[in-house]
């Protein structure tokens, strides 16, 4: 003869199913989709922001916007990218498709800026004297949230 | 001769859009290297030429030209008269067209194997090398534009047909650059 759990262990099980799976399946999800960053340090005035925001949170963004901005500003804003959109979108392709590369880089003494495809992402770096600058943006992010918005 | 990179950016972002503008093959390359102060400031660009063609839409639309061309203007000389000396040019044989070698320079300007090929050396200690080799049909291309609007595409077409190679090496005192197309994604 089993014994049947106790109510109190079959709840504590669903939390743990429920917080490990959803847990398990963010983690995934930011696997997959990446995260994008942006860090700023800012040497002569002693500031710091360090701001990693998971790729589907733009996309999600994106997707929102799409249905929570009103008609006419969501009509107006395709009608003044909308032939740019698909010349960006496949711009966007062709970077994607790249293998990782630096596009452009300038340093000029004191100035330095990068301009790379790394791992799926678009990253820019940019260092002064007194400022460095972080930005990373999964490419694949871009491209899905330009079609939330514009497809 | 003197080399300001920061002046120098928006002519270097025409020649990485007009002259990469004229490859469509995906496994070509635009670069460009700029090396100035003893290689103290520096500009790379690396560019795939599929991407640069799918940008050439952008180029013109907002100078109010048509769209994916460049107006050749602020010449020093008429285009009328440009065209005329290059059609004597094309219609002439392979040799050295013009030779000067005198105690400040040596200028050599010479129709090679479907190429323009002009150099420059100035004598002086530390004097300027400027050592341009540019397709014959690329120039046609351009020089053929209506209005001097170059349609980038048929620029590109003519790079796609050349495969790669050195366009223009500018070598001075202390600056270098080099603008070619190649295979390869990131050149050193």
């Amino acid at each position: 003869m089993t014994r049947r759990p106790s109510f109190g262990v079959l709840l504590l099980a669903s939390f743990l199913v429920l917080f490990v799976g959803s847990g398990l399946m963010l983690a995934a999800t930011v696997a997959v989709t990446g995260v994008a960053r942006v860090q700023i340090e800012d040497r002569a005035e002693g500031f710091s922001l360090d701001i990693p925001v998971p790729a589907l949170l733009i996309e999600g963004g994106a997707l929102v916007a799409s249905f929570a901005l009103p008609d006419d500003e969501l009509a107006r804003l395709r009608v003044e990218l909308g032939d740019v959109e698909p010349i960006v979108s496949s711009m966007l392709d062709e970077l994607v498709a790249l293998d990782d590369v630096v596009l452009v880089e300038v340093n000029d003494g004191s100035d330095w800026v990068r301009v790379e495809k790394r791992g799926g992402a678009l990253v820019i770096d940019v260092e002064e004297p007194d400022t460095s600058v972080h930005l990373s943006v999964p490419l694949g992010s871009v491209r899905r949230s330009a079609g939330w918005l514009f497809g | 001769m003197s080399f300001d990179i920061k002046k120098s950016a928006p002519l270097m972002l025409v020649a990485v859009l007009a002259i990469g503008s004229a490859a469509t093959a995906a496994d070509l390359w635009l670069h460009v290297r700029v090396e100035e102060d003893g290689g103290e400031s520096t500009v790379r660009v690396n560019l795939p030429m599929s991407m640069i063609e799918k940008a050439m839409p952008l180029i013109g639309r907002h100078a109010g030209h048509h769209e994916g061309t460049i107006v050749l203007d602020d010449l020093d000389v008429e285009l009328d008269d440009l065209r005329l000396v290059w059609n004597e040019l094309m219609a002439g044989p392979d040799m050295v067209y013009v030779r000067v070698d005198d105690h400040d320079e040596k200028v050599r300007v010479a129709k090679e194997d479907g190429f323009l090929l002009v150099d420059v050396e100035e004598r002086r200690a530390g004097g300027d090398t400027v050592r341009a080799r540019v397709p014959l049909g690329l120039v046609e291309v351009v020089l053929a534009s209506p209005d001097g609007e170059v349609d980038i595409q048929l620029v590109f077409d003519h790079l796609r047909q050349m495969g790669g190679g050195d366009l223009v090496t500018v070598r001075g005192d202390d600056e270098f650059v080099r603008v070619w197309v190649d295979d390869v994604a990131e050149a050193e």
